[in-house]
């Protein structure tokens, strides 16, 4: 087994899955020859872990390369850069082109439209039992298998015989949701899992994806960019921001105590279904800068209500301030942020 | 207090190959003047058709006002127009249509022309109502630029949707929308397809601007933070009736109809302190298919209410003062 470079000791062996330095760039060509031009660096330079049983949170806006990350992790997209191990059975094994086969029965992926992630023309139990077959289960087994998940789901066996477009969005998300597990991953990458969703059946499927840890003991990395919903599920969070983690800290001191100026514009934004809250909105000027032609130093600086000159000349790294919180700004100690605004009378 | 509009008893109905969907069935409301009113359901409930409706935008082959009538009363105290009974291409139509009320839709990546200069989209509602020639109208599309808040306007005026991002599409929309200064403005779900911090500029934005133009604002929207943060009062609306109906405040309160408790509910609540969660309270079951005919009460099938009483359809009843609820708990 030359494949795998074995590291066993790593400080924590609760740790289920470590990323570090991954990038993905995806080549701009140009000119007549079609030359490579530059890079729109997706995910630039990322290191985090996740230990077993956790909810790690992973928010930002759109273009920030929350979604790249969390496909890139699973070899869906080929890593430019980077480490990412996995934990299978103690050993912490480099997932890479030839091991992932290997391992992708331990790491699943929820995606976010239950309109598109389902093939329309299988049935519900052909599309749960395709991950059976294909790591080669017997027929009656997976029949059971099959009745089991959709039980854990909540689906019936009525529903088996069924076509994804016979579904609510609701429903086809728990389709999506018993495909992920079948297999018994004990990581799952819930992307944007419940954001197409209506309010009420999101809370349905957030109840779902909590009792499904609780009951088989799953880890996941939460994508999403409602940082209400993200702050429920996680007992940590990550900020991502063009390409890079900004700020990563337990839920509670996130928003309690957030570090970064990026962290607390976010929070400050969440709208909150009140009239009576203290509020002071940091409305951040201008638009998200292209992923291919970023700000010099500070990713942030162009939007940072706080920048000055060192931001926009060198670009702060990624170190602790506190047991387990991580910021990458310059002036995390010095400045004094907002923390999430809380509802005082209802 | 003046209405800006007032619709009674509106039913519009769309024809499918299932049958006949009752979209809106029966709504009633009015919109004061300088109001914020906000419209807020699930996919299907109606709120979209009803603005359409208002607007006259209905596609014709599918959809039409079956009764009903949306009075429009003009700022200059004339008598009301009913625009449910305006044909939709009449000429009348067309003079209020985008000049006295304009709308602002969803979806600012579809919703603008691909092959016009945003220039060009600002100034074709200036040539039609505002009797200006070209380039007294160009001129005017660079000062809206400036006054919905995007940098160098008079280069961005030549550009295409393409070149712009999504909050600046719907700074556009919101140009082209004000750019008769109407009295009564709809935006559905403006801000939905938008980041939070760009959501954060474009909801401030429009704050802004309803204040310095005194419009009224119909605010079609899905999230209850929206809500919270624009509105003065509120309709809550499932399968194509208007179950509740109250000022924000006693929305949030004391919210009457099981279903607007069920919204509030789902909602994951910003309490970063507590470890434990509490459970979610979802809504049991799913949004019904609109085609499906319910008689009684439409949210009693997945009401954790629900009575006997409830397979007969109760009134909106006024609880109290302009808190107005569906339901025969509040009877």
């Amino acid at each position: 087994m030359n494949e795998q470079k074995i590291i066993t000791s790593l400080d924590d062996n609760n740790v289920l899955l470590s990323v570090s330095g991954l990038k993905k760039y995806y080549p701009i060509t140009g000119g007549l020859f079609k030359t490579h031009v530059n890079d729109v660096k997706a995910v630039d330079g990322i290191s985090f872990a996740i230990k077993k049983g956790e909810t790690l949170g992973l928010v930002g806006e759109s273009g920030c390369g929350k979604s790249t990350a969390g496909r890139t992790i699973l070899h869906l997209n080929k890593p430019t850069a980077g480490d990412i191990k996995f934990n299978l059975d103690g050993q912490m094994v480099d997932v890479n082109q030839r091991s992932i086969k290997r391992l992708r029965r331990h790491m699943q992926i929820v995606f976010q439209d239950p309109y598109s992630s389902l093939d329309p023309r299988m049935r519900v139990d052909e599309i749960i039992e395709e991950p059976l077959k294909a790591y080669g289960m017997k027929k009656d087994e997976r029949k059971k298998r099959v009745a089991e998940l959709l039980e854990a789901v909540g689906l019936g066996k009525s529903h088996m015989k069924r076509f994804p477009h016979e579904f609510s969005g609701g429903q086809r998300q728990r389709i999506g949701i018993a495909r992920a597990l079948a297999l018994k991953p004990s990581l799952v990458i819930c992307d944007e899992p419940v954001s197409a969703l209506d309010v009420s059946v999101q809370a349905q499927v957030i109840n779902l994806l909590k009792d499904l840890q609780d009951q088989f003991g799953l880890t996941y990395l939460f994508i999403a960019h409602d940082l209400s919903v993200v702050q429920y599920v996680s007992d940590r969070i990550a900020v991502m921001y063009l390409g890079k983690i900004v700020e990563i800290a337990s839920s509670a001191e996130l928003f309690l105590e957030p570090k970064h100026p990026y962290t607390e514009a976010l929070l400050s934004a969440i709208p909150l279904p009140a009239v009576d809250y203290d509020r002071e909105q940091i409305i951040l000027e201008g638009d998200v800068p292209s992923p291919a032609n970023p700000p010099s130093g500070c990713h942030f600086h162009t939007r940072c209500p706080y920048r000055q000159e060192i931001c926009s000349q060198k670009e702060p790294s990624l170190q602790n301030i506190n047991d387990g919180h991580q910021v990458a700004c310059h002036f995390a100690r010095e400045l004094s942020l907002a923390a999430a605004p809380v509802i005082s009378a209802i | 207090m003046t209405h800006v509009i007032q619709v009674d008893d509106l039913r519009t109905y769309i024809k499918t190959e299932r049958g006949v969907v009752k979209a809106v069935d029966g709504v009633s409301f009015s919109v004061d003047e300088k109001e914020v009113l906000g419209v807020v359901g699930e996919s299907g409930c109606g709120k979209s058709i009803t603005a359409l409706s208002i607007m006259q935008l209905l596609p014709d082959r599918f959809a039409s006002i079956e009764s009903g009538s949306i009075n429009y009363i003009p700022r200059d105290g004339n008598a009301s127009i009913d625009i449910a009974r305006l044909n939709p291409k009449s000429r009348e139509m067309r003079s209020i249509r985008g000049k006295e009320i304009s709308m602002i839709f969803q979806e600012p990546m579809t919703s603008l022309n691909p092959v016009y200069t945003v220039g060009e989209q600002i100034i074709e509602s200036l040539l039609l109502h505002e009797k200006m020639n070209k380039k007294e109208a160009m001129m005017r599309a660079v000062e809206l630029l400036k006054h919905v808040g995007i940098p160098d306007p008079e280069l961005r005026v030549r550009e295409y949707p393409h070149q712009m991002s999504g909050g600046m599409r719907q700074r556009v929309m919101i140009a082209i929308a004000l750019s008769c200064n109407p009295r009564f403005l709809i935006a559905d779900e403006p801000t939905t397809a938008l980041d939070v911090t760009i959501q954060a500029q474009i909801l401030d934005l429009m704050k802004r601007l309803q204040q310095e133009h005194d419009m009224s604002i119909m605010m079609i929207t899905h999230n209850m933070g929206v809500v919270g943060l624009m509105c003065d009062r509120v309709l809550v609306m499932y399968l194509g009736r208007v179950v509740e109906e109250a000022k924000v405040r006693e929305i949030f309160k004391s919210p009457l109809h099981p279903y607007t408790l069920g919204l509030l509910n789902s909602i994951p609540k910003l309490n970063p302190k507590e470890r434990k969660k509490d459970r979610l309270i979802p809504i049991a079951g799913n949004v019904p298919d609109p085609s499906e005919i319910v008689t009684g009460c439409r949210f009693a099938p997945r009401c954790p209410r629900a009575f006997d009483k409830c397979q007969e359809e109760p009134p909106l009843i006024e609880v109290e003062t302009g808190h107005k609820v569906r339901c025969w708990l509040h009877e």
